[in-house]
């Protein structure tokens, strides 16, 4: 009897730790973004992840499909490049947009979100994007503003969703349960509340309630990043 | 003890003497392996052996497989054959007499070509005859065959065993559903009518499943040995073929690793039987279980043992008759003493429906134990092992084949005698071996008739009669016939006679034949036999009571037959007349039967629905060019139109086609019909079919805009040419009629229904009638997710007015912007008209690296290539990237056919030199590869060297042509297009870079100038197709036609372009064009770097040289 006790909770021990590891590879699991973001300081400061493990972010596929969904809480057209954010061509995101997995693939803001700057060129051609202009920062209320409109309108739903994600990929079994059961609902919500927590990590959400708060960097990086900033902006372009 | 592997080895290699069904084993082994080497190295080879034409490279890598399946085939019966195995013979004497019957159906159903089915039917089934000779020919010789019997299994037959049934299985699900088993290992599925080698792979894993599975339950050292050994080397193989890129990974690697699995654990079994000893007495699961089935089935279907019923009790002595031969009289000798007979009927019809029962003829039997009586009187009702022998006979055959043809054919045959127990003989129907192997003899019980026995002719007057006889103590000799000729003779050497009749419980009594007192059966039938019995008797009831009681519980009793835990009852007094309890349970029982037919009857509709809905098979073409034009690239999964929904459409709806005439199909539109092919049938070109969760469906393909026609005057039959414009198709009003009928009345099931049913007889019809359950699909949910589908197409495409485009024109970059659901109210009104023709595809591979699209805003043709596929349809998740990719591939050298009129040399070469000095610089060499050499950083205009400029853009304000198409493609669709197939980060045989996510779309500003091969078909000419022929475009824009017509395919020579000046012609009302009309503007390419202002003698003789691209 007793045996087979000891038998039957090492067989749900070992369940549980199956359904442990599996979950921590769902949720947790970090893997690094790819190695092109790191090779060069203008990718990583556009596209770089800045502590991705701190902001919560938003699921990748709920990025992408809510401006094809609410084309009617749009200004404009040209998706997230209407809401003000400088977009580079042949780049899959915007600038200061940070791709990354962990657990599932989050995207989360940077500091270029704000701190890049895109001059029109007119109609007949892309606009020229720079690094950062003194005084100059990306309002980003208009993307918050339509990111809660999405979180509040009724279609803000997995079958909406999945019904325009079906369109771009075929989401595993794993990343679908995920999707439907915890991340749309939690992701509504906190779209609600405050978008700008879920996209930024909290340094960078004070920095950007109250810019002259102490800056979000470490003492670390902060030298480095303000020398190669300063050579930015005596560049030409500028 | 087993042998341990090294021993096995060293008879491997010299086998000692064996008998002829080893030896025939062996050498038909010897000719599997071989076939399979061959099949293996060279698949081509074979293939052309067995003239079974050319192979594709899915047949080539999946007949690889059958190669080295039959090779390992081929070892096993080499290896078995060697050491000698009985088991083995049993298991290949059982297998192959199948292999010409599973043949036949598949020949018969084109699934394999006849070659095949033949070659393999009569290699089976010669090696079956041949080892079923060599068999015979053991027996009366008297040969030893195989090893002394063991009892129970070792742990390493029982892992072969296990992965026997696994392969059955595997092979069984493959040759039943080998598109879902392809889909499932994502092999590139070829959906061609013909040979699918696959199903003959499944078969062949089957095979060798079952053999594993006879070879491990009859638990045979030298299978074992053969299988580890095989094993082994297929997994290697396997690995071997996978690094060599000649079979797929996923198959590879499931192959290898079923392979590996198997010879791992049954190693480890085997190491385990050597240390601890082969578990002696253990009944095997899968005996058991197979063995409680069966139980169940007779025991709960039919509250009876099928072949062992109930029956009358004796008890009875035995003397032996001293026969001379001293063999024999030992045997007899053996037998004396007691013996305890049940008599009943051959098969139990105890709660079978009367009709049934009336139709299976009685066949007395005798079940009879041997003992020793300890006592006077004793009654033995355990079988005591190695002591007591357990005999069944039965009257109706001397065989059991011959016993089940008589009883199934009503009981005449073979002097079976169903009311008259005494006049029967009793056939043993197992060859017993006796005095110590010396002797195989068969083994009858004959009854002594006498003068007062009469001849009963019923069920109670055949009892009555046996009453009478064992009162007066009547006698049956045990008689036997050495094995050999039928006509040896059957010699008497013991007599039974009864003593007294009683009463046992008859679920008590179990009989258990099996070796004792000298006699030792052997053959095929004693093999299952020690499987089922104890199992059997382990499972059954234990009382007659409990056996009633277990009547009332129904699934639960499946678990416990199998299980072999008898039901725990309370003591409950015996029931001595089993037949007061059956009625009322025979009504249960029926009910059971019904229910699990009704269980069975749903998992088989489930499978078959599961099959059916995973369904995904698309047409193929061998050829390129038809794959081109007919070929899918994926999108009908997602929008495809069934079949049967696309050709009742314009019978239904005649009112929106253009030429509002029925019988027509959708040629009023422009689309390409075959000359032959009844257009309400037959699929135009440019229309793809695939066969989608059981529904055939179809859907544009590339050619629907991309091959066009050219008549050489009003009258001629059209032909049709591959990759150029298709500037008679009108795609717009196609769709135009596609969003407008969902709004119609007229569009719902049951009319849609009615036209089907009207049509679905026709001979010309590409695919079977709608079978029900199409029909429930198209009734209730096609029709109406259909029109959804459409509806919603049409409100998101709404701000492109389409009728403006006319035949061989599309808005290309609006319709982006409508999957990405740009919100178009807000949009800059000078974007919203972006109309163009269709352009050529022809010569691809030059034209890597240039910039494409009319406006050059990619410089990717593979993207390119993703870009237009969804216009078919072809979304990220659905797309079918390896047909896409074929597709791609041809185009890269698909060449444009040369002009077939007339051509005036010596013009055409004045016209060369003014051609280089105007044309070339833009518009490259007239032959591929175009350019001499690519621009630096893509700035060309103003170099002076030439050819360099091709496939570049050429700023607005210098080329000066229509602008609308420029500004209806942004900078914001061009990033927003960035995120087109993101996620997709897997190499899919597409050029570098990877990921196959858009990331070389830019917005310019103007127009590329594009390469000019087989420019005479390309007309009208401009972006736009604002200029009817190529003479008009080396005018100024002033004198270009302002007014013409498109959508006539006759050549007009004289002017090098379609006949544009002609309003209806054939019926047929041509598109009129307006050049006054937006987006429409035909200036531009003007002036005299353009080569308007060239002199009219240059001109000509430019017009001349262009007709030679």
């Amino acid at each position: 009897m007793k045996r087979r006790l000891i038998k039957i909770l090492a067989v749900v021990a070992l369940l549980a730790a199956g359904a442990g590891i599996l979950a921590w590879c769902a949720i947790y699991r970090v893997v690094d973004q790819p190695a092109w973001i790191a090779s060069n300081q203008r990718d990583h400061y556009f596209y770089g992840s800045a502590g991705a493990t701190k902001a919560e972010g938003m699921p990748y596929w709920i990025w992408l499909a809510l401006p094809r969904l609410f084309p009617e809480h749009m200004p404009a057209t040209g998706g997230y490049a209407a809401l003000g954010l400088s977009w580079e061509e042949g780049r899959e995101m915007p600038v200061g947009f940070a791709k990354q997995r962990v657990g599932y693939i989050r995207v989360s803001g940077n500091c270029a979100l704000c701190h890049a700057v895109s001059h029109s060129n007119g109609p007949d051609s892309a606009p020229t994007i720079l690094t950062a202009v003194k005084g100059q920062a990306t309002d980003l209320q208009p993307l918050f503003k339509f990111y809660r409109d999405c979180a509040q309108d009724p279609r803000f739903n997995a079958d909406e969703l999945f019904s325009e994600i079906n369109d771009d990929t075929r989401l595993s079994l794993q990343d679908k349960l995920l999707y439907r059961y915890i991340l749309i609902p939690r992701i509504q919500k906190q779209l609600i509340d405050d978008p700008a927590a879920l996209l930024l990590s909290p340094d960078l959400r004070a920095h950007a309630l109250d810019p002259h708060a102490s800056g979000p960097l470490s003492d670390q990086q902060a030298p480095a990043l303000k020398e190669w900033m300063q050579a930015q902006m005596q560049s030409p372009a500028h | 003890m087993m042998s341990t592997l090294a021993a096995m080895l060293r008879r491997l290699m010299k086998p000692g003497s064996r008998t002829h069904s080893a030896r025939s084993v062996e050498y038909f082994g010897w000719l599997d392996l071989g076939l399979g080497c061959v099949i293996l190295i060279a698949p081509s080879l074979a293939a052309w052996l067995l003239r079974i034409g050319a192979l594709t490279a899915h047949d080539t890598s999946i007949l690889r497989m059958v190669g080295v399946l039959v090779a390992a085939l081929g070892m096993l019966y080499v290896v078995s054959g060697r050491l000698n195995s009985e088991g083995f013979v049993v298991a290949s004497l059982l297998d192959r007499p199948l292999v010409p019957a599973i043949m036949t159906v598949l020949w018969s159903r084109g699934i394999l070509p006849g070659s095949i089915a033949i070659a393999f039917s009569v290699s089976d089934f010669g090696g079956f005859l041949h080892t079923a000779l060599a068999w015979r020919a053991d027996l009366l010789r008297g040969d030893n065959i195989g090893g002394p019997a063991l009892r129970g299994q070792s742990r390493a037959a029982r892992s072969v065993e296990l992965f026997g049934w696994l392969s059955v299985l595997t092979g069984l699900v493959v040759l039943v559903m080998p598109l879902f088993v392809e889909t499932m290992l994502r092999l590139s599925t070829p959906s061609m009518p013909g040979p699918n080698y696959f199903q003959l792979a499944g078969l062949l894993v089957g095979g060798i499943g079952m053999l594993c599975v006879v070879g491990g339950s009859l638990f045979d050292e030298g299978f074992l040995f053969a299988s580890l050994l095989t094993r082994l080397l297929a997994a290697i193989i396997f690995a071997v073929l996978w690094r060599t890129d000649r079979i797929p990974a996923t198959l590879a690697l499931v192959c290898s690793a079923a392979c590996l699995g198997g010879f791992l654990w049954s190693l480890s079994a085997w190491r385990k039987d050597l240390l601890r000893g082969v578990s002696d007495g253990r009944v095997p699961v899968v005996a058991r279980w197979s063995a409680g089935f069966f139980s169940f089935v007779s025991g709960v279907v039919r509250n009876a043992r099928t072949f062992h019923p109930d029956g009358r009790v004796f008890l009875g002595s035995v003397r032996s008759l001293n026969p001379e031969d001293a063999a024999l009289a030992e045997a007899a000798n053996h037998l004396a003493g007691s013996v305890l007979m049940r008599m009943g009927m051959g098969v139990m019809k105890k709660g079978m429906p009367r009709w049934l029962a009336d139709a299976i003829p009685d066949a007395p039997s005798i079940s009879a134990r041997f003992y020793t009586a300890s006592e006077p009187g004793e009654v033995r009702l355990q079988r005591r092992a190695g002591e007591d022998l357990d005999m069944l006979s039965t009257a109706g055959g001397d065989r059991l084949w011959k016993l089940l043809v008589n009883l199934s054919t009503g009981g005449r045959m073979y002097g079976l005698h169903p009311f008259d127990y005494f006049r029967n003989f009793y056939f043993a129907d197992v060859p017993y071996r006796i005095s110590a192997g010396a002797l195989d003899v068969w083994v009858r019980l004959s009854p002594q008739r006498d003068a007062t026995m009469g001849a009963p002719q019923s069920g109670s007057e055949r009892e009555e009669q046996l009453s009478d006889a064992g009162a007066r103590h009547a006698a049956i000799h045990i008689e036997v016939q050495r094995v050999g000729p039928s006509t040896n003779a059957f010699i008497p050497i013991a007599e039974i006679r009864f003593e007294q009749e009683i009463e046992v419980d008859q679920e008590a009594l179990h009989f258990d034949p099996v070796a004792g007192r000298g006699f030792v059966p052997h053959g095929f039938l004693t093999e299952l036999r020690k499987a089922v019995y104890p199992a059997s008797s382990h499972a059954r009831s234990s009382s007659v009571a409990e056996r009633a009681s277990r009547e009332h519980r129904f699934f639960k009793r499946l678990l416990l037959y199998c299980n072999g835990t008898p039901v725990r009852e309370e003591e409950t007094p015996m029931i001595s007349d089993v037949q007061s309890a059956t009625p009322r349970h025979g009504q249960r029982r029926w009910v059971s039967i019904l229910l699990l037919g009704a269980a069975a009857i749903l998992l088989i509709l489930g499978l078959y629905l599961a099959q059916r809905f995973t369904r995904d098979r698309p047409v193929d073409y061998a050829d390129d060019v038809m794959f081109f034009e007919r070929g899918s690239t994926g999108g009908e999964k997602m929008n495809g139109i069934p079949y049967w929904v696309w050709v009742a459409l314009p019978e239904i709806f005649p009112e929106y086609l253009p030429d509002k005439k029925l019988g027509q199909g959708y040629s009023s539109f422009g689309m390409i019909y075959e000359p032959g092919d009844d257009p309400r049938y037959a699929l135009p070109l440019g229309m793809s079919r695939r066969n989608v969760r059981g529904l055939d469906v179809v859907y544009l393909n590339c050619a629907a805009c991309h091959t066009g026609t050219v008549r050489d005057a009003p009258g001629a039959q059209p032909r049709w040419i591959p990759g150029m414009p298709a500037h008679q198709f009108n795609l717009g009003a196609w769709g135009k009629f596609l969003t407008t009928i969902p709004k119609d009345q007229k569009f719902t099931p049951q009319r849609l229904l009615d036209q089907i049913d009207a049509m679905q007889s026709d001979t010309h019809r590409l695919v079977p009638k709608p079978d029900l359950i199409d029909r429930l699909i198209f009734r209730y949910y096609a029709v109406y997710l259909m029109r959804d589908k459409l509806l919603v197409l049409g409100q998101r495409l709404s701000f492109i007015d389409n009728s403006t485009w006319g035949p061989g024109r599309v808005d290309t970059f609006n319709a982006p912007k409508a999957l990405l659901n740009f919100p178009m109210d807000h949009a800059d009104p000078r974007e919203l008209m972006g109309n163009c023709d269709f352009p050529s595809v022809w010569n691809q591979g030059p034209r890597k690296g240039m910039q494409l699209h009319w406006d050059g805003n990619n410089t990717s043709v593979d993207e390119r290539n993703l870009s237009a596929a969804f216009g078919t349809g072809a979304y990220p998740p659905i797309i079918d990237k390896d047909r896409v990719l074929r597709m791609a591939r041809y185009l890269e050298t698909a060449q444009p056919p040369a002009y077939p009129y007339a051509i005036d040399k010596s013009l055409a070469a004045q016209g060369k030199p003014v051609y280089e000095t105007y044309c070339m610089r833009c518009h490259g060499t007239p032959q591929p590869p175009f350019r001499h050499s690519a621009p630096e950083g893509g700035e060309c205009y103003n170099t002076a060297s030439h050819a360099e400029c091709v496939g570049t853009v050429i700023p607005i304000e210098q080329i000066g042509t229509d602008p609308s198409r420029l500004h209806s493609y942004t900078w914001q669709l061009a990033v927003n297009q960035s995120t087109l197939y993101a996620g997709y980060e897997k190499d899919w045989g597409f050029d570098a870079p990877y990921p196959q996510r858009f990331h070389q779309f830019r917005k310019t500003n103007g127009y590329a100038a594009m390469p000019l091969d087989g420019i005479w078909l390309r007309g009208p000419y401009l972006h736009n197709g604002s200029v009817p022929n190529l003479r008009e475009l080396l005018e100024s824009s002033s004198a270009r036609t302002k007014l013409f017509y498109r959508g006539n395919d006759v050549f007009d020579q004289e002017n090098v372009g379609f006949v544009s000046d002609v309003e209806r012609q054939g019926g047929r009302e041509f598109y009129r064009f307006d050049t006054a009309q937006r987006g429409n503007g035909n200036q531009g390419h003007e002036g005299k770097a353009y080569g308007t202002e060239l002199s009219a003698e240059e001109k000509r003789a430019l017009l001349e040289y262009l007709k030679t691209f």
